[in-house]
């Protein structure tokens, strides 16, 4: 912030030092000389009204300036996102073969907002899966969806189920 | 007859047993040396509470620091609290002011060879203007002015950066410095009973180590550059000046270090003053209350306090004494570049004032006194770590006082 003040004031004058130079004299090299100076008065006071308007809050103003320049690694951190859902599909089809639905497969599709991880959509394949309870009034999209909920907060919607031969 | 000769036997036993043993007969004196007593009870003491604190961070620090004075003198920093303890007279006046003389030549002569080149530049500009009134033009010269003027602050702004980062780092020395010796004196302190005290100054210097610091790197030394930069383009040409810009640049700089000095040692006093009172209270009446109500082994442990406390309070002033000496190393060097810095810098603009352009001498003196702000930066700095070591050091003698 004052480094951009203090550079406009410096190129303004040597801007006004060379046009000095460089110009023949006569009438037009005073005009230029007096609208140079006005320019001048006008790059120094320029961060005044700024300065007045608004009320300067102290952690403003001593705000580190060297947390600009710390950024979070996005890939890695994706990464670590990627393996973490890897682990809650795992956990969900451990759960469901607990549940009596086994070799089903799980997929969980998150994408990468700037500040956070969403979760799109849960597909939950059952093409392989076999049934291995002997309970007859099992509710398999109601288990599906209950093992789900245990690992990840998602509306019902989304939990895409399919290749039901059962 | 024979008990009588029995007697008479055991007689002579007895006569001839005390003849044999009478040189081993001493007389049995009451405890008499008890100043030496006391004395080595209180060394044995200290060297104990020394060899508990864990001073290894502070050793590395100590370690760290390229000072060869200090090195050649001390090895470690137990050295020199034990140094100051026995009171070992390492240095005299005449050391210190040779050590100054040396470094102060020393810095005189690394900065020679830009000084020289400055003076060169400006003296070969008036030689040319002197010389070419009659045939050159008035553009030719104000250009041949403006490139001169261009080497000129380019060997400048080399001093200047060099000054600069110099102070930052001796800044960030003294931050370091500071958050490694007050929480062990804060906790021996605390030790002592002084628990307000400590509970006063604790918070005081959490704030001064990060505000004191953040208000230099984010106001004052912009303040500064933006003053050094306004001095050197006010004077690049005649008509467009900025003698009152840098003026009011550099009274803000120095006014914004001024007040925020004068806010934190009259704070610190006060409330450290106030703290003090305090425990020195609460102190004398856990004494009173010891040697009163504590039947019979009351006066003595009351007594024996005061040993205990009297060791705490000799190694916190050791090590409170030792803090300042190093803070002394750390700013010497520092503060006698920027004085040469200064110094050379006047007797370059001094030397090319009658023979070459005054703006080029105006800009060199004014840029020698911006050089200032930088050792009342490190200068403030400084006392304001002195302040508080010797308050802490002053007020918070417990059992002694």
């Amino acid at each position: 912030m004052m480094g951009a003040w203090i550079m406009s004031v410096v190129s303004v004058i040597v801007l006004t030092v060379l046009l000095e130079l460089f110009m023949s004299e006569g009438e037009t090299k005073k005009y230029i000389k007096g609208i140079m100076s006005v320019i001048v008065i006008g790059v120094v006071i320029a961060p005044l009204p700024g300065l007045l308007k608004k009320d300067i809050k102290l952690e403003d103003v001593f705000a580190d300036q060297s947390d600009k320049h710390i950024r979070e690694d996005k890939d890695y951190l994706y990464r670590i996102y990627v393996a973490q859902y890897a682990e809650k599909e795992k956990f969900i089809e451990k759960y469901l073969e607990e549940r009596g639905i086994a070799n089903a497969k799980v997929k969980i599709n998150i994408y990468q907002f700037d500040d956070r991880i969403e979760v799109l959509n849960v597909l939950v394949s059952l093409e392989m899966a076999v049934i291995t309870t002997t309970d007859k009034n099992i509710n398999i999209n109601d288990t599906v969806y209950e093992a789900i909920s245990k690992a990840v907060s998602i509306s019902r919607e989304l939990v895409i189920i399919y290749g039901k031969k059962l | 007859m024979k008990i009588k000769s029995w007697t008479f036997v055991m007689i002579l036993l007895f006569a001839a047993l005390s003849t044999i043993y009478m040189p081993y007969f001493e007389a049995a004196y009451a405890a008499d040396n008890k100043e030496e007593e006391i004395k080595d009870n209180m060394n044995k003491e200290i060297d104990r509470r020394l060899n508990e604190l864990d001073l290894s961070e502070f050793e590395i620090f100590f370690q760290r620091l390229e000072d060869e004075n200090l090195k050649g003198v001390w090895q470690s920093l137990k050295d020199i609290i034990k140094g100051i303890i026995n009171n070992e007279q390492k240095f005299t006046i005449q050391t210190l002011i040779q050590i100054v003389l040396n470094v102060f030549l020393k810095e005189m002569v690394k900065s020679l060879p830009s000084i020289i080149t400055i003076i060169i530049i400006a003296i070969l500009f008036g030689v040319f203007n002197g010389l070419s009134s009659g045939f050159a033009k008035d553009s030719t010269r104000n250009i041949i002015y403006i490139v001169c003027y261009g080497a000129i602050i380019s060997i400048l702004s080399y001093i200047i950066a060099s000054s600069l980062i110099t102070v930052k780092k001796t800044v960030d020395m003294l931050d370091n410095l500071m958050s490694l010796s007050f929480p062990i004196l804060l906790t021996l302190t605390s030790a002592l009973g002084g628990v307000n005290s400590a509970g006063i100054y604790q918070p005081v210097m959490t704030v001064m180590t990060t505000m004191m610091i953040k208000i230099i790197n984010i106001m004052v030394i912009p303040l500064f550059i933006a003053t050094v930069v306004f001095g050197m383009v006010g004077n690049l040409s005649s008509s467009i000046k900025l003698d009152k810009l840098t003026k009011t640049t550099k009274s803000l700089s120095e006014w914004t270090l001024g007040i925020v000095f004068s806010i934190f040692i009259g704070y610190i006093t006060v409330q450290g003053i106030a703290g003090a009172a305090f425990d020195t209270v609460s102190i004398k009446s856990a004494k009173f209350a010891l040697s009163s109500y504590v039947p019979i082994l009351g006066g003595y442990l009351s007594e024996g306090f005061d040993l205990v406390l009297a060791s705490c309070v000799i190694i916190k002033n050791a090590l409170g004494l030792c803090s300042i000496i190093l803070l002394f190393f750390i700013i010497a060097a520092p503060i006698i570049k920027l004085l040469v810095s200064v110094f050379a810098l006047r007797i370059a603009a001094s030397i090319i004032e009658p023979m070459s352009d005054e703006k080029i001498s105006d800009m060199l003196f004014s840029t020698s006194k911006n050089l200032i702000t930088l050792i009342s930066i490190l200068l403030g700095v400084s006392f304001l770590f002195f302040v508080i070591i010797m308050l802490i050091i002053a007020t918070c003698n417990f059992g002694v006082i």
